[in-house]
């Protein structure tokens, strides 16, 4: 019998085989890992040790002065070339922009300066170009972060390209990288941006911004027309943050758009701006918003909005099903005129007992005050009205009803216990407003209801029930006030003043008899017996009646008026007192100007007043008002003479004024002249400066102002002319000059004669030898030859000092190629540097010394080949220059001689062999040209110091022919040539 | 005079190795300790003038460092703090604990140079 169950038959092999392949991957997996964890580890460690090599390099160049003394500059040049030659591997460039990086969160100031610096000295800036060409997005985004975060400028043009990437990191990296690389990059990217601009990425462009150095920010309004709503939002958020307020116009526009990010930001925006403007579009917005815009706008409504718009508030308040608009809207209402609501929640009035006395007190007294609009009758019952409508539907909590007991059922029964809780505190806040709208009760009753915060919801239940029957009261049409005070009051007696709080058990029993009291019938007989009710402890409401906030309890006249205090009369008292000053302005004013009384004043007086000096009253007048003023200095014109005053009144006064108390006139800082050479006759003064005393060699005054007149008018030598007239004048009036009249023509002359003088140079000396063969007159003749002499002397003067100034400026030398080579590519550079060997000159070996270290080897080596070549081109020019000069010079020489031979023995013929014969006996240098001294020491310094250069001595891989003859054979052909010129000189 | 000696501790090598650079190109004989641990052996050997110090460091924390100074060597010798921003709460204790100046990183060596004369011309 075969077994029922046979065991399938297992192929051992098969398990062996299976066993040895899972055996073979796990070692595969696991020298994968260990190769993988050693070659990461050994990178790691390599990286840190790089790391260690790379940073006091680092160090190095960061610290490094330019005026540090030599080894250090030795030391500072070894290290330059040594980073190269670690650079150009790929690992160490890596390694050292991680380096720099690194360094770049570590420091600032300065250093971070330098740092940025040196990232791009050492060319680390095109590893992270590179990444940007990347496919992976990854890559992009590091080379973009990288630019970023070592500043590098030039890549903004690259990087504001990935602003509108699909890739959302990388156009993010984009975005930040153009605000930070540039100040006006945020115009850039607001312009141009199409993509959502995220929360984060809004805060971090904010960021970047913030921290910008003197970053003046753009007028954001002008991106408030975005079509991209994000631009909008974000222009919104930035005109907050940068309190640009011209948007205004927009930013109520904005209050209609779709966006509700945008309205809420808008909205905040007008809160923030105090724009005012757009409250009625604020109004008009609110009802299709959402619950959070609402609030917003009733916020902005609250902090802008006016007593006018309680009443729309009031609207929205009842309206809104809302629980938190609602809310907000009566908190707007208080915004605007404080107290407007009360607090109605949790009020306790157990405990709130009245002293009898105070109460009978305040019996006597009118609490209530009537409005100015109407009666008191007329205005309770317009209250009445809302109170009724409102007290119909009055709803409470679930939980209130079940503690409340006795407390009245709602009319309506709202399942939503929220707006049940909403519509009992605004049913509540209108029974208060019901109860005293026309009312003004003293506000330190309020107290009464702060002492009681921690009131217990049974007296909160029982004060509703009060609220309750003063709602019947009001429902029998009998005048509020007056019920109140005739039935509540002495029912009232038991309430507690603030001192007594702490008998909440009595309060609350009667309360209960305030209830009992309550009764129709009873009020209607005692309404005549009964003072006025004591309702001081009723929330003030006021009705628009013109008072924008409730008075001060002390200002409460119409209160005091009536039942007159002895305390208030004795403010009024005080209040008189205050009024003094007002009735002292009343009284004329005393004169602005008093002499007498503004003795602190300096005294200035005019020139032209000079005359009144003299011993009439006015003088004495003025002379005791002085005398006042002892103690001030005085102030005068410089033509004032305060000598005239002592001259013509040598009485003490003038003492006085000399001598204002313990001063000396000399003392003040006032220019007086002290001019002895005053002629008292005739007052004629002339103030003579320092140059014309010395030219007049103590002669006459009149002879210094003729020497004045005729130096200011350039004629010197008529000068003398007139000194000689005015010697033998003793008499005053002799000394003065006679007029030099001169003609049309003299004076045109003259006046030509002085422009040219004043403002020509020695190239009008050509003008003025036209002047002088045309002139007939000796002075004007003597005058140009004059000018002549002088500008000759200025013309030598300056083609000396112009040449020697030329050759004082040591200009650099400027190779046009230099700003081609920045632009070109490496081929056209290639060609570039042939192109310089045939048409550069002098000026172009600086440039290709540059190239010699430039990071692209075969540019390197073709600027060595080309840099040889035209050292030889401009040595072999120079000295071609040279040669030809001086066989010119022998020209010259020789063309010279033979005509000096010819002139001397026309007969005599000289052959050129004898003629340097006789120049050699003579030892006369053939050339005659001074020039010929004149070396060209900038192209030597240059020839030298590139001669002198090692890299001139590398080999040569290309070896060039120019067409000019600068190459290797033409040198050698005129090898000889040379020899052979200098030779002769 | 000799060089005024300093002890760098500061755990991030290449800001150590910059800090170092500078305190010593200013004249300063400057040790550079990495750890808590380090700083704690070198000040039971010697006691240097003045002391620069990270706040966060591994085993011996900045505050740890001023504490050990001052209450367990009994020393007044400057301390100069070294802090990450948004790292006020640390600061303040250091100051309570007898730190003489606090510099924030990113930090400016030539800030820290001149505040580190500065702290040692005070004593």
């Amino acid at each position: 019998m075969p077994p029922l169950i046979t065991a399938p038959r297992i192929d051992i092999d098969l398990l062996w085989m299976l066993t040895f392949v899972f055996i073979g991957l796990a070692v595969i997996y696991l020298i994968s890992v260990f190769v993988f964890r050693n070659n990461i580890s050994s990178t790691s460690a390599k990286t840190k040790n790089r790391k260690k090599e790379l940073s006091p390099m680092v160090s190095e160049f960061l610290f490094y002065d330019e005026n540090s003394d030599k080894s250090e500059k030795s030391n500072y040049i070894d290290l330059k070339i040594q980073i190269r030659e670690l650079i150009k591997d790929k690992f160490n460039r890596k390694v050292l922009t991680e380096v720099l990086l690194d360094l770049r969160k570590d420091v600032s100031g300065d250093t971070k300066q330098r740092l940025f610096k040196l990232y791009q000295d050492l060319g680390l800036e095109k590893d992270a170009f590179d990444k940007l060409d990347s496919w992976r997005w990854e890559v992009v985004s590091k080379g973009i972060s990288q630019l970023t975060q070592m500043h590098v400028e030039p890549a903004y043009g690259f990087i504001t390209k990935f602003i509108n990437d699909r890739r959302s990191t990388v156009r993010k990296q984009a975005e930040i990288a153009t605000v930070t690389l540039k100040s006006e990059g945020i115009n850039y990217f607001l312009d141009t941006t199409r993509y959502k601009i995220s929360e984060w990425q809004q805060l971090k462009l904010l960021d970047v911004l913030r921290n910008r150095e003197a970053f003046d920010p753009p007028r954001f309004k002008f991106w408030l027309t975005s079509t991209n709503k994000h631009v909008v939002l974000f222009a919104l958020r930035l005109i907050k943050y940068y309190n640009q307020n011209d948007a205004n116009t927009s930013l109520i526009e904005l209050v209609k758009h779709k966006n509700n990010h945008i309205k809420l930001e808008a909205i905040g925006c007008i809160k923030e701006f105090y724009v005012v403007e757009a409250l009625p579009v604020l109004k008009q917005v609110l009802a299709k918003c959402n619950v959070d815009i609402k609030i917003a706008i009733l916020d902005v409504i609250g902090e802008l909005g006016e007593e006018k718009d309680i009443d729309f508030l009031n609207s929205v308040a009842q309206r809104e099903g809302n629980f938190a608009v609602k809310s907000k809207a009566m908190a707007a209402m208080n915004m605007i005129v404080p107290e407007t609501v009360m607090p109605t929640e949790g009020i306790d009035n157990r405990g709130i007992e009245i002293e009898e006395v105070q109460i009978q007190k305040q019996i006597t007294e009118p609490i209530v005050e009537i409005s100015e609009n109407g009666s008191v009758e007329n205005s309770v019952e317009s209250d009445i009205d809302i109170f009724i409508n409102t007290s119909n539907e009055q709803e409470v909590l679930p939980e209130e009803k079940e503690t409340m007991g006795e407390t009245p059922k709602p009319i309506e029964d709202d399942s939503d216990p929220i707006v049940q809780e909403t519509n009992k505190i605004h049913n509540e806040e209108e029974a208060h407003n019901t109860e005293v709208k026309e009312e003004q009760v003293d506000l330190e009753t309020c107290e009464i209801l702060d002492v009681n915060e921690d009131v217990s919801a049974d007296a909160t239940i029982e004060s509703q029930s009060l609220f309750d029957n003063l709602a019947a009261f009001v429902a029998n049409e009998i005048p509020l006030t007056e019920k109140l005070s005739e039935e509540v009051l002495p029912n009232i007696s038991f309430l507690s003043v603030q001192g007594e709080a702490e008998k909440p058990c009595e309060t609350v029993e009667n309360l209960f008899k305030i209830k009992s009291h309550i009764d129709a019938d009873a009020v209607l007989a005692s309404t005549k017996a009964q003072p006025p009710l004591y309702i001081e402890f009723l929330p003030l409401v006021i009705l628009n009646n013109g008072k924008k906030h409730p008075q001060p309890k002390n200002v409460n006249t119409m209160k005091d008026s009536k039942a007159p205090d002895p305390g208030i009369l004795k403010m009024e008292v005080e209040f008189e007192e205050v009024k003094v000053p007002i009735v002292y302005d009343s009284k004329k004013e005393p004169p602005l100007f008093d002499i007498q009384k503004i003795g602190f004043l300096p005294v200035v007086t005019e020139g032209e007043e000079k005359q009144e000096f003299g011993p009439d009253v006015d003088d004495c007048r003025l002379v005791s008002d002085i005398e006042e003023l002892g103690f001030l200095p005085i102030v005068t014109d410089a033509e004032r003479k305060i000598e005239d005053v002592g001259a013509n009144d040598e009485s003490g006064e003038s003492d006085v004024i000399e001598e204002l108390e313990g001063f000396v006139l000399n003392d003040f800082e006032v220019d007086f002249e002290r001019t002895e050479n005053t002629v008292s006759q005739e007052n004629i003064e002339f103030e003579l400066d320092d140059e014309a005393f010395v030219n007049v060699d103590g002669e006459g005054y009149g002879e210094d102002v003729i020497t004045w007149l005729l130096t200011q008018n350039g004629v010197e030598e008529i000068e003398v002319e007139f000194e000689e007239v005015s010697k033998d004048s003793e008499n005053i009036e002799d000394l003065i000059p006679e007029p030099v009249y001169y003609n049309e023509h003299e004076a045109y002359m003259m006046g030509l004669l002085d422009d040219l003088e004043e403002m020509g140079d020695h190239r009008e000396i050509a003008l003025l030898e036209e002047l002088l063969e045309a002139e007939n007159k000796g002075f004007i003749k003597d005058r140009i030859l004059h000018m002549i002499e002088i500008f000759s002397k200025q013309r030598d003067g300056h083609i000396a000092l112009r040449k020697s100034h030329i050759e004082e400026l040591d200009l650099p030398s400027f190779s046009v190629f230099a700003d081609l080579f920045k632009s070109i590519d490496r081929e056209s550079k290639l060609i570039l540097l042939e192109e310089i060997v045939i048409v550069g000159d002098e000026k172009e070996i600086q440039f290709l010394d540059g190239l010699l270290e430039d990071p692209d080897t075969e540019i390197r080596i073709k600027a060595q080949s080309a840099l040889k070549l035209l050292v030889a081109k401009v040595a072999e020019n120079e000295e071609t220059k040279k040669d030809k000069k001086k066989e010119d010079d022998t020209k010259l020489t020789k063309a010279l001689f033979d005509d000096q031979m010819a002139k001397e023995n026309p007969e005599v013929q000289y052959t050129e062999d004898e003629f340097h014969q006789l120049l050699n006996e003579v030892d006369i240098e053939p050339s005659l040209d001074p020039e010929i001294f004149d070396i060209d020491f900038e192209l030597s310094e240059v020839l030298d110091k590139t001669y002198d250069k090692e890299v001139l001595n590398l080999p040569v891989i290309a070896t060039e022919v120019s067409p000019n003859g600068a190459s290797f054979l033409f040198q050698l052909y005129n090898f000889p040539k040379n020899i052979f010129g200098k030779l002769n000189g | 005079m000799g060089k005024a000696k300093l002890l760098l501790a500061e755990d991030d090598d290449l800001l150590a190795a910059l800090l170092n650079f500078r305190l010593k190109k200013g004249g300063y004989e400057v040790t550079h300790s990495s750890d808590g641990k380090q700083v704690k052996e070198f000040l039971s050997q010697t006691m240097p003038d003045i002391i620069v110090s990270d706040i966060m460091m591994p085993y011996f924390s900045g505050i740890e460092l001023i504490s050990y100074v001052r209450k367990e060597l009994n020393s007044n010798v400057p301390i100069i703090i070294i802090s990450s921003a948004g790292n006020e709460e640390n600061v303040l204790n250091a100051f309570e604990l007898g730190a003489n100046d606090f510099i924030s990183k990113p930090v400016n060596p030539t800030e820290l140079l001149v505040r580190v004369g500065r702290e040692l011309n005070k004593n």
